[in-house]
């Protein structure tokens, strides 16, 4: 019995879950109704009149339909909410370096959503090499979310900013091109619009969302968002989700967990951390980044190149 | 003393893991154990389990596979190929599903990923791209099969251990589910958790699971437990349950502290005061000097209107 | 005519004379016409560049996502720098009591109000999104060095000009009965502008205050000025940014740039305005003297900042300083270093070289100099951040400013010579009533 109405429930889920997506696309190609905060379905039940709401507490309660109203979200909204963040939340990312063999499958996604040309890189798959001695190695670098952010320090107008859930996000509608967060960026993590943004005018009608940052503005600084858009519909970001090869895993310091973007499966954060030897990008600079790196050893592939120090822009 | 000795014991054996992980990555034939080989699927595959075996594909399987007959897989060592191929298709379906439930090097392990009915709605998906397929016979079902199954979820909290209880009704008698596997998991934002090993019930039906010292639950300490039963026999079944066994979820907001990299409002007390403090002296003597040239202006004027 | 007196010169003239004098280059004469027309011809061209830039973007420039600041920054930073001498020589050798300064006091402060205001306006050139500069009081936030920028580059600027006005007042007055060949309109400016001076005691006392006051005030802001331009750079995580001695190290700069500016701007007004009686070899002397003391502590900071890091050789600042010292910077930097700082520190030892014309020529390469240096100080650091540059087109290496980008750069330049020649043609460009006044006493004396 009582598993019975369990999976009722589940289905109903996946089913609203559906719907959503539905109603996500129907309010996308509508231009200016973006849909949340209450998601709904409508009930099986014959009588069509009484409707089942699952509110944003995740609880479902039956309400009569005429009662229902939906909320679309203006750029208002849209900015309130992406300035806050989700809160209870600590995302982190891991990046195990030993699995990484330049699929680049992160950098084709990440550039499809946030609409980058082809040189803009809020994700980049460097080619490493600690010393003449060591072997080279590929290290996927997103920006590292640091807890003490020089580029959000310097920022003049609050443009780019740190949220309650660790996400430094960079809002377009606010930024005055100053570029101070490129140079106090020791990661390289940023990206100016130089032109008119990629398909620009294919996109200029679309609304502004501080949370995927797309339509992209020129002049404007453009940065990875831990796919923030996503995190908030219970997904991992785009980066994580195209690996192919298991390199990235995502999910909330809070929790103590982090899931395989590729496997799906979920492991204790801290016991991947320990057991792995974690750790973290230029440490040393105080900056405290929220995207851990498991070292490079018993790689899965052979490198093209022993040795790549000599030709690159290292030296 | 003791410890050089294992060291160097260790120094021995490193060489010796390595050689083993690197064989293992390097073989290209995948061994399955001959009963897995053999073990067959437990319903017949409709279309509708086709579909949905499409739809877990396309979720788990198509970024290293590609799509089936397509041939466009990723170029990874050990090749994934392409699953509508001969070399796919000609071996049994136990071993299809083995492979499937345990992974190997980068093919991921699905056993706690997908249920048992899933990973079989892969093969069956599997096989749809194969004419000459015919379905084995199914496997015979337990004589277990019941009714119904219920979990039953006891936090032993004395020994930090939480008890699951799988109960099925045989012939309307109701009997504990014995020696089937069961698997817990904590439920996390972006998927669920195992929580110790797999385990087998005993003769009650009971599984034990040992909960981990500091478990993050929601604000409160509660975690939302899953037990999974892994018998095919009575299909998928788990159990959630809201436990207080966890620690009460960090709810602080990283951005409460006062910082340089915060908002103007969170700025450092120090920076606040002698910015503003800065501003004011300097621009008040500034506005002192503009009132004075004002002055100055009057002085002239009386000066001029007297002569 | 005139006599060496108490390190400073004696007039032999009468204040009618001096009056005469100092107001005479006030006026719209074919030259000055023809120089602005030429200047604001150049000005109209510059600005079309920069309405390119408007409408493209700032792709038009050099500047890609690795090396993002270039010659408009350094520009702003020299324009930061240059402005300083106004504190310098009005308020340092001002207020402890060296009477030389007296000629040159307005002209260092038209180039610290000319340079002050431009530089605003050149970090505004530098902006993705120019029209939103108003965010910048809307919404800034106080932790962040461009608004404490904002906030010194302005207050600096007010206190330029007030600085600038405040003496010319009596002038005006003075001045405003002499004015010969111009338009009505600049006879109504002289008369609203000189406030009513009639000279008497109580105004001459607000003036004396309200002077002393500023001078006292703008010492500490215009540290704050061009420490806060520094710490752009010194507050992040850079390789040769990151520095603890940027703040000095900038503003000992400073004083170099200032210097030689305002010793080609002397020799400028003396030939142009015949002021030979006013600006002498004696005030070249003094300047060259000067130019020596602050390019002497100028070269001791260089030597720190360079030596400390070449000494330890840190892996980033190693690979700075290789590109710097004997890599594809090499040439710019050494050129830089020996023809902008050591040999003018050499030949400024001798009085030959301190003379009007040798020391124009030492400033001319001084003043390039500086302006370079800036150029080195912000490009080369970009070039070489923490991680590799990769995935990126080749050019995103390096940096080399467009076309547009040094037009855009030029208008700037421009704007501030036609400042600084509308300030010292429609006013005196020597103080009248301080040389009048300071004559008097000594003749009493």
């Amino acid at each position: 019995m009582n598993e019975q109405s369990e999976g009722k429930n589940k289905n109903n889920r996946r089913q609203f879950l559906k719907n959503l997506g539905l109603i996500g696309t129907g309010a996308v190609a509508g231009g200016a109704a973006i849909y949340s905060g209450y998601r709904f379905e409508k009930s099986k039940d014959e009588s069509g009149e009484r409707i089942r709401v699952l509110t944003a507490d995740n609880k479902l309660v039956e309400v009569d339909k005429s009662a229902l109203k939906e909320i679309t979200l203006d750029i208002t909204e849209l900015q309130k909410r992406g300035r806050e963040g989700l809160p209870g939340h600590r995302w982190v990312m891991v990046i195990d370096l030993s699995r990484c063999r330049n699929a680049r499958k992160c950098m084709e996604a990440c550039q499809g959503a946030h609409q980058l040309r082809a040189e803009q890189h809020h994700i980049n798959v460097l080619q490493m090499q600690d010393s003449p001695t060591t072997a080279p190695y590929y290290m996927p670098k997103p920006c590292q979310h640091c807890d003490n952010p020089p580029c959000v320090s310097v920022c003049p107008v609050d443009a780019t900013f740190k949220r309650a859930d660790g996400i430094v996000l960079i809002d377009n509608e606010r930024c005055i091109g100053c570029r101070f967060c490129i140079a106090a960026c020791p990661y390289s993590a940023r990206v100016f619009n130089w032109f008119d943004p990629k398909d620009a005018e294919l996109h200029k009608d679309q609304l502004y969302d501080v949370e995927l940052n797309v339509p992209q503005k020129k002049g404007t600084i453009s940065k990875c968002l831990f796919s923030a858009d996503r995190l908030r519909v219970g997904k991992m970001p785009y980066c994580v989700s195209a690996c192919p090869n298991g390199v990235y895993y995502f999910g909330d310091e809070n929790e103590d967990a982090v899931t395989n973007g590729t496997t799906k499966e979920t492991f204790r954060l801290s016991k991947l951390l320990r057991d792995n030897a974690g750790h973290l990008l230029m440490e040393e600079l105080g900056t405290k980044p929220r995207v851990y790196y498991l070292p490079p050893k018993n790689r899965l592939f052979e490198f093209p190149d022993k040795n790549i120090l000599d030709n690159e822009h290292h030296t | 003393m003791k410890r050089r000795i294992m060291i160097k014991y260790l120094t021995i054996l490193i060489p010796f893991v390595f050689l083993y992980i690197n064989s293992y990555s390097q073989t290209e034939e995948w061994i399955v154990p001959k009963e897995k080989k053999e073990v067959v699927s437990t319903f017949n595959f409709t279309d509708e389990n086709i579909k949905s075996g499409e739809s877990l594909y396309q979720k788990n399987c198509l970024s290293c596979h590609g799509n089936p007959t397509k041939g466009n897989f990723a170029p990874l060592q050990p090749s994934p190929g392409d699953p509508a191929s001969e070399k796919f298709q000609n071996q049994s379906d136990g071993s299809m599903f083995y492979k499937i439930t345990e992974g190997r090097v980068l093919m991921p392990q699905f056993k706690n990923i997908l249920s048992e009915k899933e990973r079989w709605e892969v093969v069956a998906f599997i096989r749809s791209f194969n004419k000459n397929y015919v379905q084995p016979a199914l496997a015979k079902i337990d004589e277990f099969k019941g009714d119904a199954v219920n979990i039953e979820i006891i936090f032993d909290k004395e020994n930090r251990q939480l008890i699951a209880k799988a109960i099925g009704t045989v012939k309307e008698k109701i009997e504990p589910v014995k020696k089937a596997e069961m698997v817990l998991f904590a439920k996390r934002y972006f998927g669920n958790m195992q929580i110790d090993e797999s385990k087998r019930t005993n003769e009650e039906g009971m599984a034990f699971f040992r909960l981990p010292e500091e478990l993050p639950g929601n604000d409160s300490g509660y975690v939302e437990f899953i037990v999974r039963l892994n018998e095919s026999s009575f299909g998928d079944i788990q159990k959630t349950a809201l436990i207080h066994a966890g620690l009460p979820k960090n709810m602080e907001k990283l951005t409460d502290q006062r910082a340089m990299w915060n908002i103007t409002r969170k700025a450092p007390v120090w920076l606040l005061i002698s910015y503003f403090g800065g501003v004011l002296f300097v621009w008040s003597f500034i506005v002192y000097i503009l009132l004075q040239l004002y002055k100055l202006r009057k002085i002239g004027s009386e000066v001029t209107n007297n002569e | 005519m005139s006599e060496i007196k108490n390190e400073y010169i004696k007039l032999d003239k009468s204040a009618e004379q001096i009056t005469t004098d100092l107001m005479r280059p006030v006026n719209l004469s074919i030259g000055f016409k023809a120089w602005m027309a030429f200047l604001i011809i150049s000005l109209a061209v510059c600005i079309y560049a920069y309405t390119i830039q408007l409408n493209i973007g700032l792709g038009v420039t050099g500047l890609r996502d690795y090396v993002s600041w270039g010659m408009y920054i350094a520009n702003f930073v020299f324009f930061v720098a240059a402005s300083l001498i106004g504190m310098l020589i009005g308020a340092v050798l001002g207020l402890i009591g060296i009477k030389w300064i007296t000629p040159l006091v307005r002209i260092a402060e038209i180039i610290a109000v000319a340079f002050a205001a431009v530089a605003g306006l050149v970090i505004i050139s530098d902006m993705g999104r120019p029209e939103r500069l108003p965010y910048v009081l809307m919404y800034g936030r106080i932790q962040s060095p461009i608004l404490w920028d904002v906030t010194v580059v302005t207050t600096y600027l007010v206190m330029s000009l007030l600085l600038y006005f405040l003496p010319l007042i009596p002038d005006l007055a003075i001045g405003k009965d002499k004015l010969q060949g111009v338009p009505k309109i600049h006879k109504i400016i002289y008369n609203i502008l000189s406030l009513n001076w009639v000279g008497s005691e109580e105004q001459i006392k607000i003036i004396h205050k309200s002077v002393r006051i500023l001078l006292i005030l703008i010492i500490p802001v215009a540290f704050a000025i061009h420490t806060v331009t520094s710490w752009l750079f010194a507050v992040t995580p850079r390789a040769g940014w990151d520095s603890t001695i940027f703040g000095p190290y900038f503003l000992s700069g400073a004083f170099v740039a200032g210097s030689a500016a305002v010793i080609i701007a002397m020799f400028f007004f003396q030939k142009n305005y015949k002021l030979k009686d006013y600006i002498t070899d004696f005030h070249f002397d003094k300047m060259g003297k000067l130019l020596f003391l602050v390019s002497i502590v100028y070269f001791y900071f260089n030597l720190n900042e360079f030596l400390v890091p070449g000494y330890k050789l840190k892996q980033a600042d190693a690979i700075h300083l290789q590109a710097l010292f004997n890599g594809n910077w090499a040439k710019l930097f050494w050129a830089t270093q020996i023809f902008g700082l050591i040999l003018p520190l050499i030949l400024l030892l001798f009085r030959k070289m301190r003379k009007a014309f040798p020391i124009l020529i030492i400033s001319i390469f001084v003043i390039a100099g500086a302006w370079l240096k800036r150029y080195i100080i912000v490009v080369p650091t970009q070039e070489h951040p923490y991680l590799p540059i990769q995935n990126v087109p080749d050019y995103f290496m390096g940096y080399t400013p467009t076309l547009i980008e040094t037009a855009i750069t030029a208008a700037s330049i421009i704007l501030v010579l036609i400042i600084i020649t509308i300030l010292s043609k429609f006013f005196p460009v020597i103080p009248i009533w301080e040389t009048v006044h300071e004559n008097k006493t000594d003749q009493k004396s």
